[in-house]
């Protein structure tokens, strides 16, 4: 009986899933695109022709489109709106304007053209236009549109526009929102999912082919989503060059004066060792021969100040090639561009195919060459071709998929490489790990928001909530079922989901299925609860069991003890240890109990951890020495391991040795005031 | 240099006293540690994420103690230290080996003087300070480029207006000064007109300051403080290194007062003749 629901769930899974797969041969969508890249006036003049194939058993009478680049419109639209008082930084605008749309007869669309609002009814936002159609589009049939648009690049601000003559060039065409037919992804009927433009939102499109052609002056360099298919000058002496790109849903490309282009290869054979393959193939339980890797041309395009980092940016790319290709499936694509972007504010961000990394200057010298800030974004911005890139979560509505998933494995790789300690920072005996960084971030107070909510509901906490908490529910999830496990799991889920949509149920599904348990009680607490974690050890005590008082039956008849009467300070051998166990969260988790008693001896017990608490008495001829509750620290989800664990008597040692750091680093404050006083 | 010696012992011994009133109530909080199984990692090495834990059980109160201890420890760690740097220059201008009478008169004499002094650096800093960060350099430099840029600019900023602040002090004590705008002046004008000079002297020290701070450094993550006699260890290498910070302190401030000496005895007032073209057949002095 208990394995029927998991049947119910598997089954509701597969039927999901053969919905939201695409029809590779079919594609979806269809864009080819020809764009000019005006340098001094910062435009883009476009003309684009997109095929839509619809794929419900609706007709469709209009097509949704998202304009992002309208949200840097003005300060009035949903983004600005979203992120707060505007910063004088914002000088230069960007917007994108339909200037025409035709149908292949040459009949106007223009006219069927209005702006929508879907998430907050904010007139002035612009960034997503629905265009109504004279014919509806059968099921299963097509429409072909022919649309000529005019973008203005604003000043580069996450991730898009120009600085100091590079441009960074994403969401910049008119670009299809996912028609879902009823039953996907839970949708009662079928209906456009397209959102507006947020501060916290990113992406979600449907799975097509690209055929980009784009134009530059010739002194540019470029990169781009696909593969570049050719390069040629037009008349004008500028360069033309032709990427192309089958299965991705999205294209963005840079182009400036100043990159410097190396071209490396990533091969399946000299950068994974046999040992590797074997260790993982033992892992998932597959062969050797299912998991061989192909090879990837790597295209950088790095900032001149930032070469002597390119080995950095490499090793990274390669490691997350390596691993994320092991562990969840083969990279599907002949390239992978990566940018090191022109400022900061370009920032580490994922297209499919290419992603922009960064790093600073600063990092080339010592001791900041040993934090590994570009390690760790080059690794997450690449690990998003598997969560983002191939499993194409809708990243307005639930952000975790990706983020959290890919923040866990990004975690993940970053330990195969450095050990767990040293993962973020390893200088002068000082060691910070990312997870311990996002451990300090998991705080009491994380009781405002839940995991799942759409990313421009959150009033703060954004990339907690989607990025860290998950990545330490998968974490805790890892811990508690075993690796071998863990890794199946997130195998099934990408080849199951890959070039797919799940959603978060279809995550839940695979990991109730592979683990044959029902791990709903946990998975929906850690994401659709606002419940934190904490599990504390309140109190300890241990004292000798005093001899039995009173009046006893045995076989002489009553006895009393003591037999004078008197205050008995005699003992029976041994100690009653009682150690009092807390939940002080609202999140529950089964934990082990450890007991360490002074001679050495350890008794481990187990705890549902439902009560708000529990006491466990245990008589031993020994006392206690400590008790710790989830001694193996299962539960990463824990505010609060410090708290984890007591001892009986106090060992003023910790205490005395940060205290004297603390009196020292107040002497050498002070010795700075004597500059002054 | 028994004299020096003593002003070391005295500023060291000040400077434990403080930072022991500071750090006062960390100590309750970190009593919290006692029996704490986590706390042991800390024995190993310097644990950010194990300190962190801790802070959430107590942090509110951690925070309020400290807002009310800064809001008067400041000032009166102001007020205290320019007492003894009145003490202190008045100790090292003079040459008699006499300590504690010239100290604390030295002290009381020029405390108030010394304030206003301060007072006028601040008033000169604030405007530099706020235009510096108010100076939008996006044209020329990256973000962070600007960022460093403008840290950059503000540490050369209040290393000038220190050394402004040293000499002033300088000068009080030498010449017995009291019109402290003036003093400022005249100081702002010395360390321009000899600013590799006084600048020099400052960042040696101030370098000699850092090479001790990395031995400290090397010193103790070399050593694994577990026992008590290691940390014990800890606790006198630690202090040693605040004494020789001091000596450094006491070494800057008699450097300077000698560079002071030695530049104003070179300096001539204008249109005064200079002695040696005076009448050849006049009379040496007696």
């Amino acid at each position: 009986m208990k394995t029927l629901p998991l049947v119910v769930l598997a089954l509701s899974a597969l039927v999901a899933y053969a919905d939201n797969r695409p029809d590779s041969a079919r594609p979806t969508v269809e864009y080819r695109i020809r764009v000019r890249l005006d340098t001094a006036a910062k435009r883009l003049h476009g003309q684009e022709q997109i095929t839509w194939r619809n794929p419900s058993r609706d007709s469709v009478d209009d097509l949704w489109f998202h304009l992002y680049l309208n949200a840097f419109k003005n300060f009035r639209t949903t983004f600005y709106k979203n992120r707060g008082p505007a910063s004088s930084r914002d000088s230069t605008w960007g917007w994108i304007d339909v200037l025409s749309l035709r149908l292949p007869d040459g009949t106007d669309l223009t006219k069927g053209m209005s702006f929508e609002q879907p998430d907050d009814g904010n007139l002035h936002d612009q960034t997503v236009l629905r265009v109504r159609l004279p014919q509806p589009v059968p099921p299963g049939g097509s429409i072909t549109l022919s649309l000529a648009f005019l973008a203005q690049l604003p000043d580069l601000r996450i991730r898009t526009g120009h600085s100091n003559g590079t441009f960074m060039v994403a969401q910049w065409f008119p670009k299809l929102g996912v028609y879902e037919p009823a039953g996907v992804r839970g949708r009662a009927t079928g209906g456009w999912n397209c959102h507006q433009f947020h501060r916290n939102t990113e992406f979600y499109a449907d799975f097509g082919r690209y055929s980009v052609e784009i134009t530059v002056p010739s002194s540019y360099r470029i990169g781009a989503t696909g593969r570049l298919q050719s390069r040629k000058t037009n008349d004008q002496g500028e360069s033309v060059y032709l990427y192309e790109e089958d299965n991705i849903h999205d294209f963005a490309w840079t182009a400036g004066p100043h990159y410097v282009v190396v071209n490396k290869r990533f091969s399946g054979r000299s950068d994974v060792s046999e040992s590797e393959y074997h260790q993982v193939a033992a892992l998932l339980d597959r062969s050797v021969d299912d998991l061989r890797l192909s090879d990837v041309e790597l295209i950088f395009l790095m900032q001149p100040g930032h070469l002597d980092q390119l080995s950095r940016y490499e090793e990274a790319v390669r490691l997350a090639l390596k691993w994320y290709g092991l562990w969840y499936g083969p990279y599907p694509y002949a390239t992978l561009t990566i940018v090191d972007p022109v400022a900061p504010g370009g920032g580490g961000m994922e297209y499919p195919t290419l992603i922009t990394a960064g790093t600073l200057r600063l990092f080339s010298y010592w001791p900041f060459d040993r934090i590994r800030f570009p390690e760790i974004i080059t690794v997450h911005e690449v690990g998003h071709q598997w969560w983002y890139g191939m499993v194409a979560n809708n990243e307005f509505e639930e952000a975790w998929l990706d983020e959290g998933i890919n923040s866990y494995s990004t975690g993940r790789v970053m330990e195969e490489r450095y050990g767990k300690r040293g993962t973020l920072v390893c200088f002068l005996g000082f060691e910070l790990s990312e997870l311990d960084l996002v451990r300090m971030q998991n705080t009491p107070s994380r009781i405002y928001a839940r995991t799942l909510q759409p990313a421009w509901s959150y009033h703060s906490g954004y990339s907690f909530y989607t990025y860290r908490k998950p990545q330490l529910m998968l974490r805790t999830l890892e811990n508690y079922l075993g690796r071998q496990t863990m890794a199946r799991i997130m195998r099934t889920y990408h080849e199951r989901w890959r070039f797919g949509h799940p959603v978060t149920e279809d995550f839940i599904g695979v990991v109730n299925e592979i683990s044959r348990r029902d791990m709903s009680w946990f998975l929906n607490q850690a994401l659709r609860e606002t419940s934190v974690f904490d599990y504390e050890i309140a109190d300890v005590v241990t004292y000798p069991i005093p001899r039995p008082r009173g009046v006893f039956d045995s076989a002489d008849g009553k006895v009393v003890e003591p037999e004078d009467n008197q205050e008995d300070t005699k003992q029976e051998t041994g100690y009653r240890s009682e150690v009092l166990v807390r939940r002080n969260g609202a999140g529950r988790f089964p934990v082990d109990i450890l007991l360490t008693f002074e001679d050495g001896r350890q008794v481990e017990k187990q705890w549902d951890g439902n009560q708000a608490w529990t006491r466990f008495c245990v008589d031993y001829k020994s006392r206690l020495a400590r008790a710790e509750v989830d001694p193996k620290r299962v539960l990463e989800l824990d505010v609060n391991w410090a708290n984890n664990g007591r001892k009986v008597d106090p060992d003023s040692r910790p205490a005395v040795k940060i205290a004297s750091h603390v009196v020292f680093w107040f002497q050498c404050l002070l010795a700075l005031f004597d500059l002054m006083g | 240099m028994r004299v020096q010696k003593k002003l070391v012992l005295l500023l060291w011994l000040t400077n434990l006293a403080l930072a022991l009133a500071v750090a006062l109530p960390m100590f309750a909080w970190l009593g919290k540690l006692h029996r704490l199984t986590e706390a042991e990692v800390l024995l190993e090495r310097f644990s950010l994420p194990v300190l962190v834990e801790v802070g959430y059980s107590d942090i509110s109160l951690l925070r309020r103690i400290y807002s009310h201890l800064f809001f008067w420890m400041i000032p009166s760690v102001l007020v205290l230290r320019s007492f003894i740097s009145g003490g202190v220059l008045t100790v090292l201008t003079r040459p008699e080996r006499v300590f504690l009478r010239p100290f604390l008169v030295g002290g009381a004499r020029y405390l108030v003087r010394f304030l206003k002094l301060m007072l006028l650096v601040f008033i000169f800093a604030t405007p530099l300070l706020l235009i510096n960060i108010a100076i939008d350099m996006d044209g020329v430099a990256t973000r962070v480029s600007t960022v460093l840029l403008q840290a950059g600019l503000t540490l050369l900023i209040v290393a000038l207006l220190l050394l402004v602040l040293h000499y002033a002090r300088i000068e009080t004590v030498i010449s017995d000064s009291g019109g402290m705008v003036r003093v400022f002046g005249r100081s702002l004008l010395f360390v321009f007109r000899n600013f590799f000079g006084a600048f020099g002297l400052f960042i040696s020290f101030a370098l000699a300051a850092v090479l001790v701070y990395l031995l400290y450094g090397m010193l103790t993550s070399a050593i694994p403080a577990r026992n008590w006699l290691l940390i014990l260890l800890l606790i006198a290498i630690q202090q040693v290194v605040v004494i020789v910070r001091t000596m450094l302190q006491i070494g800057l401030q008699a450097a300077e007062i000698e560079l002071f000496r030695l530049k104003k005895s070179f300096a001539k007032p204008p249109n005064q003749t200079n002695p040696s073209t005076g009448d050849p057949a006049a009379a040496l002095p007696s």
